[in-house]
């Protein structure tokens, strides 16, 4: 980037007085005061000082800084400095036996109590409840996760209905504990991807809470559903 | 968090060609880990664990923000399990992957024992045991005070031993019913 040019402009801007000291790093960043622009001509794209201005304001707002450095001839670098916890997740904190885990907001349509009348059960398997004007099948979190605890009855428990390819689920929890905002760590990094989880984070206590992943989930409950089915199925035969 | 590079046992040899090896007690057996290898040790606290995994996988823990997962040494090689006591420890290692790079793991063990120098050429190679441990994952056998220490090669045990078994777990979960016997 052309030193001269940039103070010749920020002069004629009112940017810096006359006598002003400057270094190499401040009038490099003077590009990004709004309306600045040392372009001869306009295009569609650039040339009205407003491009990097916006840069600057977003960067910002995400937390982070940006700032460039230029070598005559040799080149610029432009450097975007965004912090980590950029890794967040709105989640849903609830309890499953002994253990918390968080489930997205996103995925998250509604969590209520179900009333007795309103469970029934398909082929002696699956179970369905049903929320005014449709079925959703009931998915026991304590069994698809292995808790130990947890509770069995489904009358004593919550259920989150949660949606996920456009195809509602229910899932089977013992109680909701919260909602907050969670740093994402990743599994993989020290261990491997597991199905159904898809992180995990660290509640303000110490504790780890695993995130669970819900079309993982919803997909290992068919996969195990298809299991029993063909046990069966092999047994009467 | 700074990651330090991890430089080659050969070049971090002592003039007299000596490693250091951190000695632990598993049941009446003691083992060796080579000392590079371990990062810190730790007392046992807790784990949450993960859903699914084989007995030996007992959770992760957060240490300092990190999540490490941690292996019961005891139920991998399939020995007695007892109660956590006193002096049951996690050691905390850093493992080395060619695909995947660096692992923090833990492993519990019944207590710690000491710091060994022993070279490399004192190993006795390890006879075929028909164990729960392939004998690639042990370097060596070596005598010092007349007990003898089963030197693991913390590497193979880890990525081989523990997460290839993981994933033969996860696809024999997956085998249609009518395999299995006495179902």
């Amino acid at each position: 980037m052309n030193r001269e040019n940039i103070i010749s402009k920020a002069l004629e801007k009112g940017l810096i007085g006359e006598n002003d000291e400057l270094s190499d790093e401040r009038v490099y960043n003077l590009i990004f005061a709004p309306g600045f622009s040392t372009a001869e001509q306009i295009s569609d794209v650039s040339g009205r000082g407003v491009g990097m201005d916006v840069v600057r304001r977003n960067v910002r707002d995400l937390g982070g800084n940006v700032s460039i450095s230029s070598n005559d001839g040799a080149g610029s670098t432009v450097t975007i400095r965004l912090p980590l916890t950029l890794a967040i997740l709105d989640g849903q904190l609830a309890r499953i036996g002994d253990e918390t885990y968080i489930i997205s907001l996103v995925s998250i349509v509604e969590s209520l109590q179900m009333p007795r009348e309103h469970i029934s059960s398909v082929t002696g398997q699956t179970e369905l409840f049903r929320l005014r004007d449709e079925y959703v099948p009931v998915i026991r979190l304590s069994e698809l996760l292995g808790t130990k605890s947890g509770k069995t009855d489904l009358e004593d428990g919550l259920l989150i209905v949660v949606e996920s390819d456009r195809q509602r689920h229910g899932l089977f929890v013992d109680e909701l504990l919260g909602q907050q905002q969670v740093v994402i760590k990743s599994l993989e990094t020290n261990f491997r991807q597991i199905q159904g989880i898809s992180g995990a984070t660290i509640l303000g206590d110490g504790t780890i809470a695993l995130i669970l992943d819900v079309p993982g989930l919803i997909q290992r409950h068919l996969e195990d559903c298809n299991r029993r089915q063909q046990r069966l199925s092999a047994v009467a035969c | 968090m700074g990651v330090q590079t991890q430089t080659t046992e050969d070049t971090l040899q002592s003039e007299d060609g000596l490693d250091q090896y951190l000695s632990f007690k598993l049941a009446d057996e003691e083992y060796g880990v080579d000392i590079l290898k371990v990062q810190e040790i730790k007392g046992w606290e807790g784990v949450t664990s993960i859903p699914n995994m084989p007995d030996y996988v007992l959770g992760v823990i957060n240490l300092r923000g990190t999540v490490v997962p941690i292996i019961d040494l005891r139920k991998h090689f399939e020995l007695e399990t007892i109660p956590f006591g006193k002096t049951t420890v996690v050691i905390v290692v850093c493992v080395n992957d060619e695909e995947h790079g660096q692992r923090t793991m833990g492993i519990v063990v019944d207590a710690v024992s000491e710091v060994h120098n022993i070279a490399m050429t004192d190993l006795k190679p390890a006879p075929e045991f028909g164990s729960a441990c392939s004998t690639e994952s042990i370097k060596g056998l070596a005598t010092q005070d007349n007990k003898m220490l089963i030197m693991l090669d913390i590497d193979h045990l880890m990525n081989f031993g523990v997460l290839q078994a993981i994933e033969q777990h996860d696809t024999e979960k997956e085998k249609p019913a009518g395999i299995n016997k006495g179902e």
